[in-house]
């Protein structure tokens, strides 16, 4: 019996049941949805949106649209980080379509220098929107990056990374309704620091990367 | 008519089948061949797809005739990309603990040969670079490691370590610490010592190589 028989025989032997996989796309919506109800609940636990926010949906069309591809490009990268988990899920058109839509939606602010979607305004300022957006992400991570370990990224710091973009952006977004409206201060007080959670979700994938070879080594 | 063709043509009605040459020149023939070759490879696949499923249930003996079909098939395909030596041997170990790990993954729905390639190419280039110390691979290739202690002889065995397609496709700078480093399982320092170059260059080009590798896998059509 060679090496390759005796490493079967005792993979295959008594041989545990596993779970069906689940549904990738289901399991990354409702991670998606989840977090996203928790941050609205916790910003709004932890102060009052910007007084007509909700209303400027409706009556400025630039600032929805900013908003819809917001969504669009999170829960695109939602899939995306999921869909990486599994080998072979996620195909190279998914990610550059990905990636289009995250820097179609963050060209909006730069475009908002010269030309923003609402008038530039204080109106509604939360002393700590940069601290809230970081830890408002950090559950989310957490929690996303538990389930994709359930499952087998085959590069866990990439799969890490994109959990920690979707983190990130979440509460950077809501604080376009939360916060006050100022393209500058979006992009240096929301979405820098929800930014930032592309490292951390980086640092606790390699983390947990660099544990997992050293149990598979033992 | 000749002897010689007489004969051949008397063989070809004795066993009424064409002579070979017709064969291939029969314009069939090839489109014959590639839709043989696709009907093997659908086959394969819907079988190692029950074969996992049932698996996925519990079942050991479809699990023990999965994992003995993939060895030769991933043997085969790392052997025609990498060449024949040590590492595939590991590399195929590794792939096999991959896919028993990964077995909950594995969708029906999903096309088998995609899910289970992306594991061998992982562990392909995960592997190499675990090929870390001397000391693991000395003791099963001494006699790699006596020829190109000789340096006359040193192309020669590097020759043969080389032969796989996507090694032949690197650069000879690359290809070279790479080889040495992780496959023949020389340490930085004693590489260094034989290209005649630093430390620190050995470690990129050993980086850049791998990291190249991984690039032309990804790329990889099978």
């Amino acid at each position: 019996m060679n090496k390759h028989d005796t490493l079967i025989s005792n993979l295959s032997h008594n041989l545990a049941p596993v779970a069906p996989p689940p549904n990738i796309n289901r399991l990354a919506l409702t991670w998606f949805l989840l977090s996203a109800i928790y941050v609205v609940a916790v910003t709004n636990l932890f102060g009052p949106i910007r007084p007509g926010a909700v209303s400027q949906l409706g009556t400025e069309p630039r600032f929805l649209l900013e908003s819809i591809l917001g969504v669009a490009a999170i829960l695109w990268t939602s899939l995306l980080a999921f869909r990486s988990a599994v080998p072979a899920a996620l195909s190279k058109q998914f990610v550059v379509a990905g990636m289009v839509l995250m820097a179609l939606w963050l060209a909006q602010y730069v475009i908002g220098f010269v030309s923003p979607a609402l008038e530039p305004s204080r109106l509604g300022k939360r002393d700590y929107c940069y601290l809230e957006t970081l830890v408002y992400a950090l559950p989310v991570i957490l929690i996303g990056l538990l389930l994709v370990r359930r499952l087998y990224p085959i590069n866990p710091v990439r799969t890490g990374m994109s959990i920690g973009l979707v983190a990130g952006m979440l509460p950077a977004l809501y604080m376009q309704l939360a916060c006050m409206y100022e393209p500058a201060h979006i992009l240096a007080f929301h979405i820098l620091p929800g930014l930032l959670m592309v490292a951390v979700g980086a640092g606790i994938a390699a983390k947990w990367k660099m544990r997992r070879s050293d149990s598979d080594q033992q | 008519m000749t002897g010689k063709a007489s004969l051949l043509g008397s063989f070809s009605s004795a066993t009424n089948r064409p002579a070979p040459a017709a064969i291939l020149n029969e314009p069939n023939f090839m489109a014959t061949v590639t839709e043989g070759i696709a009907q093997k490879h659908e086959s394969d696949e819907q079988c190692w797809s029950r074969l996992m499923v049932n698996a996925q249930a519990g079942n050991e003996s479809d699990y023990r005739q999965l994992l003995t079909e993939l060895t030769d098939v991933i043997y085969s395909f790392l052997r025609s990309r990498f060449g024949n030596h040590h590492f595939i041997e590991d590399c195929v170990q590794e792939t096999l603990i991959a896919i028993h790990q990964a077995r909950h993954t594995y969708d029906r729905h999903r096309p088998f040969r995609p899910w289970l390639f992306a594991i061998v190419r992982h562990k392909a280039i995960d592997t190499l670079r675990m090929q870390r110390t001397r000391q693991k691979v000395t003791r099963q290739y001494q006699g790699e490691q006596e020829i190109l202690s000789r340096t006359s002889q040193k192309s020669e065995a590097e020759g043969e370590v080389i032969k796989g397609r996507l090694l032949e496709l690197l650069s000879a700078q690359h290809r070279e610490v790479l080889v040495l480093t992780k496959i023949i399982g020389f340490s930085i320092a004693e590489t260094a010592e034989k290209l005649n170059i630093s430390e620190s260059l050995v470690k990129v080009r050993t980086h850049r190589a791998i990291r190249k590798l991984k690039q032309m896998m990804e790329a990889d059509t099978l």
